[in-house]
């Protein structure tokens, strides 16, 4: 799985809008939506605010941790903790899709763009460290990571794929007599 | 600009601007002026009053009108931005010999965030900033130590104590923390002194506190007055509160005059007033009043230390900065005075001189507590000869002196001829000092679903049809307006360039924009100008009509003619506030006509109101004006808030007939909370006037002319800092009940431009108690069912009264029935007497009756006959005649076919044997009486009969017969002629059937029902010779009795428990017995 694949299963998810449409309800695979009634919020899957975004049919509500005061205060807890704290569902795919595609509705887009921007490098450095810490330990061979979002699976999959390999040609390396 | 000020001198930048001058006391020519823009300017005397040129300095990339001064010390409060490795610092520089490079100036405080505000003396520097952090620095020996504070609140304003032992902060949360400089910890926090508020601006007081020249007081500027603080007990006192003459006013600023005599405030109305803080007493009260466009607000105050004494510096938010010469006509006079007094002694000229100083003796430094007594007696005596100067002579008014260890002393020999040669002249000195009249101003004219002004960035209008946001940058110099429908289907986003038209009024509708500006004097100023230069070249002399500024634009949206036209209102009689609806287009003017167009600019109607404008809202034809009447008012709960009477007056308009209708104008008053003022006011989508409070509580305003409270908004505000802005109120057809739409707003009280708002919605609930319970629901539908059908009738709309009927009887029976099953037949009572109609008060009453409550369908039976067989029972029922017209002919006929057919008794069954018995032991336990047979016990009085013929009576009637022919004697006879032996049994009713087998079954129940009523009226030995039990009580009474030991009352109750402890086969056989006995 990779970055693109995360984003879109993060498109399921539901996220409000202010349609600027008045529509009835809409039959889809997944369940109904709307019906819509402009001016007024409802929810639908991120995919489909985004379609209906590009076609200046609906306004998007950020979600409340897309906010400024929200985001530093992750910023705060993610400074504090050793390990992960735990963000919101899809928080990277989400706020990457949203502030790409819906910037003129985020209020300060700019500095959501660099907080965002220092929780995923403060959590990158968390895992490198980690991952460093746990390769140059001989005693255990397990590790628990909790609170990983799944935008760092698809990132650090690279990584572990490398160690597993390395892990083998180690075990090779033993378990093979010198000739 | 009233005579005290002087000119205004302009500053650099707009906004917070703080004047600083040096508070050791030794530079008397200079002032300083920061502003948050990065600029410094350095006034002189001579630049203040005269023609000279201010020094201006930039420092940094920003400051943050934050500066203080203390000798060689200049602090400044700053940021600079370092491009290369992209961090900022905020710093308070210390700034000698006005080089303000920032090479050369040395950081004395660092701090996260802007430096809000900074102090200073010989020995302490203290600042605040915004992170919340509060620093101080100690300035002798070297570096000094280095101490800082974390607050809950940001600080707005430090001050240090002039006893070096405390320092004072006042901070946006509305408390004054006292800090320990030794310790540099929180000696007390004092709280309720003043409103807190979310952030530093001009919109928000800045609560620039000052300490008293002893450090004994410390005045903090406060809603209404300025209050003063004790250092004793760190308490302050109402009663020594300087109150303004406006009682209404939120002071923001304050000063001490160095001498320590005078108390300089201002509020943010810009109404300066100053006290002589001796005599505890106003002295003088003036508006500080600018022509310039943009707020102006006072942001600093300071006593000029050049130039007569109490002269005041005063800087505003609009650039300006200006002398202001409090007593300057008094003080003109003293010196008249002075010259006629050099002539006469020369002694006298040291006491008009120490008029002028008169500061000096009061001067509370001056005046140790441990001073000689003797000291202290002259300084009286001093005091003394100058009080008489100014008449103030009296014993009473000596005022607050003797706060200060201060009594009238016997006067000094030496002055009382002096004080003859001084009185006379002096004798309308005393004028000076009396207050101002008291006024108190009508709450500010508003529009509805806007945004204040005063922000670059507000919401023109938003409202259910769309938005229309304004854009100022002036900086760029751009205005802009953005139009946009909710639904885009409707019309696309418009937007406008506004720099040159600089509309600041709008209103939208599905048909119409309207966006209109405020006069402009600048504009007026400019056309004069151009038309006099015209005539001058055409040669003319009369003078046309001035050309007025204030313009009016509509745009017409999908109408027969979509042209854009605009129109430009007479001069004096611009716009104050436009409306639009579906038809109108409304414009209030100052002069406070309402101007009524058609959508394509028809002039159709023009008219005034009577009484100021507090706001507008239009629907339709009808123009809804908010003003205020009559003087305030005070409650005892609150003697210290002013109360206005608001009203409402609704001007219907119907653009084709309006000269044809009688009732064009309609007043209400408009109910809003005590000490609140009005919010809000609209029309819902269904054309309900609405009014909310600042309390938001929302009230909706019925057809029967009462106001129904439907939303209490503070029970969801989540901080006092948050507030609601209402879109409006839609119905919803789904759910029946309209939803209020509005916007939550975090920490403001109108949504930010920038951003994405969410309207909210819930629908409507008028406040009953317990609203979670059923019985409350329903309780809630029936009124508002009720509200609803008012409409309904007035508007005579039957179609909806019919189905409003329905819901109605629905939720009333639904009601009834929760009564019944929880016992309480006094609210089931209460509830039948709502009952519109006959038939639903029968369904009533057999309910009652199919759950046992026999007492209670007797008493809604009772309420039945009096609410429909009374001629005058209501008025309700003169509506439903003809619904009840129908009914009534069919049971006529049922009653009619009653009293001729007469059907035998079905046979008895053992279970209806049972149930009968069942009864009868009920109504002995209730009655505690020998078994009789009850009147109407098993029967339904307003059973209708569908098989009814045309003259029938209705079920009333029917009781009414019974009851009549009871006593009758023959009618058993008459049943006895029909057959055998009557039954007595419970009447099954059916209700309103129309096919065949629902009217055979009715003819059935009908069947029952005549022999139930037949039974009745049977004698009781009759009755007794055929029932099983009878004949078994009958054989075994004997029995019974010697086994039997108590009450006799309790007999029958015996009696029927031995019969039902009976075997099935006895009673079998018993029951045999007695149809035997029938037989025979």
């Amino acid at each position: 799985m990779n970055a693109e694949k995360c984003e879109f299963l993060a498109a399921n998810q539901q996220i409000e809008i202010i349609p600027r449409i008045s529509e009835k309800v809409v039959h889809l695979i997944s369940g109904d939506v709307g019906p819509f009634e402009a001016g007024i919020p409802t929810k639908i899957p991120v995919w489909m605010a985004l379609m209906l975004k590009r076609k200046h049919h609906c306004h998007i509500v950020p979600p409340g941790w897309l906010a400024i005061e929200e985001l530093k205060k992750i910023l705060i807890s993610e400074s504090d903790n050793l390990g992960l704290s735990h963000l919101p569902d899809m928080f990277f795919e989400l706020s990457h899709m949203l502030v790409k595609e819906a910037s003129d509705n985020i209020f300060e887009v700019d500095q959501v763009k660099s907080l965002i921007q220092d929780i995923y490098d403060k959590r990158e450095a968390k895992l490198r460290t980690s991952a460093i810490t746990f390769l140059s330990q001989n005693e255990t061979c397990h590790a628990q990571l909790d609170g990983v979002q799944p935008i760092e699976v698809a990132s650090s999959r690279a990584t572990l794929e490398a160690c597993k390999q390395m892990a083998i040609l180690i075990r090779n390396k033993h378990q093979s007599t010198p000739i | 600009m009233s005579s005290g000020f002087s000119n205004i001198k302009s500053l650099q930048n707009v906004g917070i601007q703080k004047i600083c001058i040096d508070s050791s006391g030794k530079d008397r020519e200079n002032v300083y002026v920061c502003d948050s823009e990065g600029a410094v300017v350095k006034f002189s005397k001579n630049s203040l009053n005269g023609s000279d040129f201010p020094q201006t300095f930039e420092l940094g990339d920003s400051t943050s009108a934050s500066i203080a001064w203390n000798n060689d010390n200049l602090c400044v409060g700053y940021s600079i931005i370092d491009y290369i490795t992209g961090s900022d610092k905020k710093a308070v520089g210390n700034v000698k010999n006005d080089e303000f490079d920032s090479e050369k100036i040395r950081n004395l405080l660092e701090f996260q965030l802007p430096i809000t505000t900074i102090d200073i003396n010989d020995k302490y520097l203290a600042a605040g900033s915004s992170d919340f952090s509060v620093k101080c620095k100690s300035l002798q020996g070297g570096d000094g130590d280095l101490k800082s504070i974390e607050l809950d609140g940001e600080p707005v304003c430090v001050k240090i104590d002039p006893k070096n032992e405390y320092l004072a902060v006042a901070s946006v949360d509305g408390l004054i923390t006292i800090i320990s400089l030794e310790t540099f910890e929180v000696e007390t926090t004092i709280k309720d002194v003043f409103h807190r508020f979310e952030s530093i601006d001009v919109s928000n007081p800045l609560v620039s506190i000052t300490w008293s020249k002893s450090g004994q007081k410390l005045f903090v500027p406060s809603k209404n007055c300025v209050k003063v603080i004790y250092r004793s007990t760190w308490q302050f006192a109402a009663s020594k509160s300087f109150a303004n003459v406006d009682s209404t006013e939120i002071f923001s600023t304050s000063a001490v005059s160095q001498c320590g005599k005078y108390l300089a405030a201002s509020t943010m109305s810009n109404m300066i007033g100053v006290w002589d803080l001796d005599l505890n007493e106003l002295l003088k009260t003036e508006q500080f009043s600018r022509n310039a466009p943009g707020k102006t607000v006072i942001t600093s105050i300071e006593f000029a230390p050049f130039g007569k004494a109490g002269d005041l510096l005063i800087a505003d938010s609009n650039k300006g900065i200006c002398i202001f010469h409090p007593f300057e006509d008094k003080l003109e006079e003293k010196e008249e005075n002075n010259e006629v007094s050099k002539v006469s002694d020369d002694e006298d000229d040291e006491l008009v001189l120490s008029r002028h100083k008169k500061p000096i003796f009061l001067d509370e430094e001056s005046m140790d507590v441990d001073d000689n007594n003797s000291r202290l007696s002259s300084t009286s005596m001093d005091i003394a000869a100058i009080k008489k100067n100014y008449g103030f002579d009296k014993p009473a008014d000596i005022g607050a002196l003797e706060e200060f260890g201060f009594s009238v002393g016997p006067a000094d020999p030496s002055y009382e001829r002096k004080e003859e040669e001084f009185t006379k002249p002096q004798v309308s000195a005393p004028v000076d000092y009396i207050p101002a009249p008291r006024k108190i101003m009508v709450p500010d004219r508003f529009v509805c679903n806007s945004s204040p002004m005063e922000v670059s960035q507000r919401y023109l209008k938003y409202n259910q049809h769309g938005i229309v946001k304004g854009y100022i940058n002036e900086q760029a110099k751009t205005n802009t307006i953005d139009i946009e429908f909710h639904n885009k289907r409707i019309h696309g986003d418009i937007n406008l360039d506004n720099f040159e038209t600089n509309y600041e009024l709008a209103d939208i509708s599905l048909k119409v924009i309207a966006l209109a500006s405020f006069e402009s004097r600048r504009k007026e100023k400019e056309l004069d100008k151009m038309g006099n230069e015209v005539n001058e070249l055409d040669g003319e002399n009369d003078r046309s009509e001035k050309k007025g500024t204030s313009e009016l634009l509509v745009i017409p949206i999908s109408s027969f003619d979509s042209q854009r036209w605009t129109i430009t209102l007479p001069r004096k009689d611009g716009a104050i506030d436009v409306l639009v609806s579906e038809t109108n287009v409304v414009v209030l003017t100052a002069k406070r006509n309402v101007r009524i167009f058609t959508i394509s600019g028809v002039q159709r109607q023009i008219f005034t109101h009577p009484g100021p404008i507090l706001t507008a809202a239009c629907f339709d034809n009808r123009i809804a004006i908010a003003s205020v009447s009559g003087s305030e008012f005070y409650e005892a709960d609150n003697k210290k808030i002013a109360q206005w009477k608001f009203e409402v007056s609704e001007y219907r308009l119907d653009g084709r007939d309006w000269y044809k209708s009688s009732d064009i104008l309609k007043d209400a008053r408009l109910p809003i909370s005590m000490g609140e003022s009005l919010e809000w006011l609209s029309y819902s989508t269904h054309g309900k006037l609405l009014a909310m409070d600042s309390l938001y509580n929302l009230y909706m305003h019925q057809s029967s002319g009462l106001w129904t409270p439907i939303f209490d908004g503070s029970s969801i505000l989540r901080s006092q800092s948050d507030g609601i802005f209402p879109i409006g109120i839609a119905d919803n057809d789904a759910k029946k009940i309209p939803e209020l739409r509005y916007i939550y707003c975090r920490g403001t009280k109108y949504p930010l431009v920038s951003g994405i708002n969410a309207p909210t919605i819930v629908p409507i609930k008028i406040p009953f108690c317990q609203p979670e319970s059923e019985r409350s629901k329903l309780e809630h539908e029936l009124y508002w069912n009720e509200l609803a059908m008012a409409e309904s009738i007035q508007e005579d709309d039957l179609r909806s009264v019919e189905v409003l009927d329905k819901l109605h009887s629905a939720a009333l029976v639904k009601l009834f029935a929760l009564a019944v099953k929880c016992n309480s037949d006094g609210r089931a009572a209460d509830l039948a007497q709502l009952v519109g109609s006959s038939e639903r008060i029968q369904m009533l009453v057999k309910y009652a009756s199919k759950n046992k409550k026999l007492v209670l369908s007797d008493k809604v039976a009772e309420i039945g006959r009096q609410l429909f067989d009374e001629p005058s029972s209501s008025s309700r029922r003169k509506y439903e005649e003809e619904e009840l017209r129908p009914t009534r002919k069919i049971v006529l006929g049922a009653t009619k076919k009653l009293a001729e057919k007469v059907t035998p008794p079905p046979e008895d069954e053992e279970e209806e044997e049972d149930e009968r018995n069942d009864s009868q032991a009920d109504e002995s336990l209730i009655f505690s009486q020998p078994i009789i047979p009850v009147e109407r016990v098993g029967q339904n009085p307003f059973k209708r009969n569908s098989a009814a013929s045309s003259n029938n009576k209705s079920v009333f009637d029917q009781l009414e017969q019974q009851t009549l022919k009871r006593p009758n004697c023959e009618e058993p006879v008459t049943a006895k002629k029909g057959g055998g032996p009557p039954a007595k049994k419970q009447a099954k009713l059916a209700f309103g059937g129309e096919s065949k087998k629902k009217n055979e079954e009715q003819k059935e129940n009908l069947k029952k029902a005549v022999v139930v009523q037949q039974e009745e009226v049977i004698p009781e030995f009759v009755k007794k010779s055929v029932t099983p039990y009878d004949l078994w009580l009958s054989e075994s009474r004997q029995n019974l009795q010697s086994e039997y030991s108590g009450e006799d009352s309790e007999f029958s109750k015996f009696c029927i428990q031995q019969f039902r402890a009976l075997s099935k086969a006895e009673k079998d056989e018993w029951k045999q017995k007695a149809q035997q006995q029938q037989q025979v």
